[in-house]
């Protein structure tokens, strides 16, 4: 074979493979900027699958990331990571990465999500502002319901539901709640029965502490109505927040109070004859004969609520009613 | 909803949903069948407190999750603990982009004390009584058993609704009932003031019916959206009726207060707009809410006279000053956030709030009158003599706040916060009318390690209040400062640090500090602190092994100072001791560890395991300022230690069958004054009380043996 059928074979062979190369590129969605999720799955193919099986994977949904570019809607154009064979991650970015500003990883999801109603109040958000990102608590590759990311195994005790501990996610932060949730008396978040979410929104509110209300005792009474009122014979500190007496998240006191009855309540109440005496370990059931106490029912067992019952508020006529006693 | 009931809307909704399938192309069903055997051996008096929230009684339950979708419709069912009393059913899924439904059945059991006892009959209903003469028989063993608790049934659903995936509108609906039976403690004095006291088991049979609609618009530079909420609230009983022990002769039923009736109308609107100069966004909320209710006002009470237990009842007149209570509280609220990016590292949050609540309720005035006494409660506003009527009191109150914060990104790494914040709340209230709170704060927060973050907040708050009573002719009145109100000043230090020194490895440090000091308070709580050290670390890839641990140790207390005897001798201190100041410091001390772990010991078999050791210890420290006082501190207050571990093998016998089998145990050991030693018809004579055991004897050692076959498909 002389030189010219060689260079022309060359030449022909070259062109081949351009038109090869242009074809294989042009043979991508005109929405896709870069390769598309099955040649990712070559090297990331757990990646690719949880992709596949999560809500962004759903090509029948018209705004998710399987529509309009698949993996390079959130993770850029990964035709250089490709084209070197995957090396220092060309051109592509990891949401994920501890690299990127939290800013910058919100930026990734809220090109898609800035729209979504949930996230309304995320610039306001305690959050947003505290540079907690999207990929702190979701993941799009095998997270939980939500694309929750919970990747610890649980610590609680036996507990009878397979639901999502979403509080795992908050707790990997929030570390002194996890410690309150566990205390004798608590809401049953652990049981899988009450969440984070059913009282702060993690995506931001305009309410203190994040929380879904205008106020502590709207929040509470969405649930616990029967301390709504209105009642005829008020208890102030009750209307104004729940707070004053109790902790939400838990206590070693019953009803998640803050403090033992009746030192809460002589936190504010003192008066001539039995708000103000002193209930000391004389007091007590096994008081010792002799003593100038023995067992006071002002002490012993649910102490100033063995009388004063109706403490969030009263409807009795008159003094018993005002005084909680009926 | 009753199981057979629940069971049956399952069905319904099985079917619905397989109908609805039947249009679509097939779709395959994934998940899992699932029985499980529980076998459960407590010791216990009253294991409430293993079983508060838990249904762990012997027996076999189901579980399963049944998911099916298509790449347009997605739908997944989920069941748990189906027949019990904490049984949680969930059928959701919808199309996507387009439309959203759940509907659920959601039971919660709230069990309060296994085992109480009570003299009287009619346990369950709002009428009790007990035969022969007053008081009831004191020998136990004729009373009658009860527990308390209360079963929650939830019943609901919601749907989501957009005219497309692409619309920016949408409108979502929900809708819940919740059922509430059971029984709860309810103490009652047997005179007022003083006397016996009785623990009454009431009854609880409430509805709560809520319905809220939500209709917006939500673009990614605006959101417009309006929500509104009709809440019902019903309770079968209005009152406990309950022969009182303290009555031989005359009339003998008590009425004591059981939950109300309301109802609740809430609107809200909020609007958030975006992409505002400065790269801004503007967030704003409204809300307006009614809550009313109404009911006859009764007209007569129950007065006791004489020396019990040879009580003679008399039914006093009230008098009400209108024959009908039309209850009214409204709430009004609004919110308004602006966000700015003013350049490079530099942003800030204003913000503004605004809450109003007006008690427009009728105000009652009671004059009593007839056989008896008592009944009163008005004293002269400028003597302190007491008067012949009692009056309604109602709280309003109005609160603005305002406040910034402001970012300052130093560089990549590090990032200052400076916060400033002012509270203003007016109340019609005996005490403080008025308090204003300005709260600044300063943190900092830094990446600047490789292997961590961390970050240091301190905030201080300040309040100032306007005290009414320095005048009053009651002691009392002039120095006691009700914390909730009174001047305050708060420190508070937080501290967190989060590290990856290698891979797999995450540890975490948290260091919390809160001290208040009321400091002008002469009566009443005048300090209280938390110091609170957290501690986690996590080793192993999550896809392979991976073990967890936490710790956490909390300090709290509580000091207040307190006056014993008549007001005309205070502050001095008599020889007698019978008037004296007194101060109290409560304190608590909190420990938990815990550790978890996930191991694949083989390709089907993992271990996961779980240990749990927390104590608490508690108790009160006296110092009265009276040497015939001889106060004895109190040692055990709330003490309590617990010890919970669990243990499973999960092995995957096929790809279809798995095996759980694992075992639990769980030691609870509680000591505390007030319920040590508990006696239930306490002291005698004048003073004879009937108590039924309300969180008595807790303490409790357990253990579980359970296995779950489960089918996957």
């Amino acid at each position: 074979m002389n030189a010219n059928t060689k260079n022309t074979l060359r030449r022909i062979r070259s062109t081949g493979l351009a038109a090869a190369l242009l074809a294989f590129a042009w043979s991508f969605d005109a929405t896709a900027a870069g390769p598309g999720a099955e040649t990712c799955k070559n090297c990331h193919e757990e990646q690719v699958d949880t992709f596949k099986a999560s809500i962004h994977g759903k090509k029948a949904h018209p705004q998710t990331p399987a529509s309009t570019g698949e993996c390079s809607s959130c993770h850029g154009d990964g035709t250089e990571h490709v084209r070197k064979r995957g090396e220092g991650g060309v051109g592509i970015v990891n949401p994920s990465s501890k690299k990127l500003a939290a800013a910058e990883k919100d930026k990734i999801c809220l090109t898609c999500h800035e729209s979504n109603r949930h996230l309304s109040f995320w610039d306001s958000g305690k959050h947003r502002k505290n540079d907690v990102s999207c990929t702190n608590c979701h993941s799009t590759h095998g997270g939980k319901d939500a694309l929750l990311k919970i990747t610890n195994p649980q610590i609680a005790p036996l507990v009878n539901t397979a639901k999502v501990p979403q509080q795992e996610v908050c707790f990997s932060c929030h570390k002194d709640i996890r410690a309150l949730v566990m205390r004798p008396s608590h809401h049953p978040i652990v049981e899988g029965k009450v969440k984070c979410t059913s009282c702060h929104n993690p995506h931001g509110a305009l309410s203190a502490a994040m929380v879904n209300a205008e106020s502590v005792k709207e929040l509470c009474t969405t649930c616990h109505a029967d301390k709504r009122g209105p009642f005829m014979f008020e208890h102030a500190p009750v209307e104004e927040s729940c707070l004053n007496c109790h902790n939400p998240h838990g206590s070693r006191a019953v009803k998640l109070l803050n403090e033992k009855v009746p030192n809460l309540c002589q936190d504010c109440h003192d008066a001539a004859k039995h708000p103000g005496t002193m209930y000391d370990a004389d007091n007590n059931f096994r008081a010792p004969s002799g003593t100038t106490s023995g067992p006071n029912t002002r002490f012993i067992a649910r102490s100033c609520m063995n009388c004063h019952n109706e403490i969030h508020g009263s409807n009795s006529p008159g003094g018993r009613g005002r005084r909680f006693v009926r | 909803m009753t199981r057979k009931t629940s069971t049956l809307v399952l069905t319904a909704l099985a079917a619905a949903v397989s109908s609805a399938l039947a249009q679509e192309a097939t779709a395959p069903f994934t998940g899992y069948v699932a029985i499980t055997g529980l076998s459960t051996h407590v010791t216990s008096q009253n294991r409430f407190r293993l079983e508060e929230f838990r249904d762990f009684e012997s027996g076999v339950t189901g579980s399963l999750r049944v998911r099916t979708e298509n790449d347009a419709w997605w739908h997944n069912l989920f069941g748990e603990n189906l027949g019990r009393d904490d049984q949680s059913i969930e059928l959701k899924g919808g199309r996507y982009g387009v439309f959203k439904y759940s509907v659920y059945n959601e039971d919660i059991i709230h069990n309060l004390t296994f085992g109480a006892i009570t003299p009287f009959s009619g346990v369950g209903t709002n009428n009790l009584t007990f035969a022969g003469s007053a008081p009831p028989p004191t020998d136990i063993t004729t009373w009658n058993s009860f527990d308390y608790s209360v079963k929650h049934s939830n019943v609901g659903g919601t749907a989501e609704i957009q005219p497309g995936a692409a619309s920016p509108f949408y409108v979502r609906v929900t809708a819940n009932r919740k059922e509430s039976t059971g029984i709860k403690p309810l103490g009652a004095a047997g005179t007022s003031p003083g006397g016996p006291s009785y623990e009454l088991p009431a009854p609880i049979d409430w509805t709560t019916t809520d319905w809220s609609a939500e209709a917006g618009y939500s673009t990614k530079t605006m959101h417009v959206s309006a929500n509104v909420l009709v809440s019902k609230f019903s309770d079968a009983n209005d009152f406990l009726l309950w022969r009182t022990p303290a009555v031989r002769t005359g009339p003998n039923v008590e009425s004591s207060t059981l939950a109300g009736d309301n109802d609740l109308r809430r609107l809200g609107v909020n609007a958030i707009f975006k992409q505002l100069p400065l790269d801004s966004s503007l967030a704003l909320r409204g809300t307006y809410t009614k809550l009313t209710n109404s009911f006859p006002i009764g007209t007569t009470f129950l007065s006791v006279t004489g020396t019990l237990p040879n009580g003679v009842g008399n039914t006093r007149l009230a008098n009400p000053s209108v024959p009908v209570f039309d209850g009214e509280v409204i709430n009004k609220s609004f919110s308004a956030a602006l966000n700015s990016n003013y350049a490079h590292g530099l942003s800030s949050k204003i913000y503004y709030n605004w809450y109003k609540r007006d008690n427009e309720s009728s105000h009652v005035v009671f004059t009593p009158s007839g056989p008896g006494s008592g009944g009163t409660c008005d004293l002269n506003p400028v003597t302190n003599a007491a008067l012949t009527t009692c009056s309604t009191e109602f709280l309003h109150f109005r609160k603005s706040n305002v406040g910034g914060e402001v970012y300052l990104r130093l560089n990549r790494a590090n990032k200052l916060t400076l916060g400033l914040d002012y509270l203003d709340t007016e109340r019609e209230r005996i005490d403080f009318d008025r308090s204003k709170e300005t709260k600044a704060s300063l943190e900092w927060k830094s990446g600047m390690f490789e292997v961590a973050d961390f970050r240091v907040k301190y905030q201080h708050l300040e309040r100032k209040s306007d005290f009414l009573l320095a005048g009053n002719s009651d002691i009392f009145n002039r120095y006691l400062y009700r914390f909730d109100a009174a001047p305050l000043k708060r420190d508070q230090v937080k501290a967190v640090v989060d590290a990856s020194p290698i891979e797999f490895l995450d540890l975490g440090l948290e260091v919390n500090v809160k001290r208040n000091r009321y400091t002008e308070t002469v009566l009443g709580r005048d300090r209280d602190k938390r110091e609170e050290v957290s501690l986690s670390a996590s080793y192993g890839n999550p896809e392979k092994y991976r073990i967890t641990a936490f710790g956490d140790i909390e300090h709290t207390s509580y000091d207040s100072s307190h006056w014993v005897g008549a007001t005309t001798t205070f502050p001095n201190t008599n020889a007698a001791g019978t008037t004296y100041l007194w101060d109290s410091k409560v304190h608590d001390r909190n420990w938990l560890v815990g550790i978890a772990g996930d191991w694949p010991v083989m390709e089907r078999l993992t271990i996961k395991a779980s240990a749990i050791i927390q104590r608490g210890d508690g108790g009160v420290d006296f110092f009265a300022n009276s040497t015939v006082a001889n106060a004895q501190n109190i040692v055990a207050y709330d003490d309590f230690k617990k010890r919970a571990f669990n243990l499973r093998a999960v092995y995957a016998a096929s790809k279809q069958i798995q095996l759980t089998l694992g075992a639990a145990y769980e030691k609870y050991t509680y000591n505390d004054i007030q319920l040590d030693g508990y006696i239930y018809p306490v002291l005698t004579g004048v003073n004879q009380g009937f108590l039924s055991g309300a969180y008595a004897n807790p303490s409790y050692r357990a253990t579980i043996i359970y296995g779950t076959v489960a089918y996957r498909f």
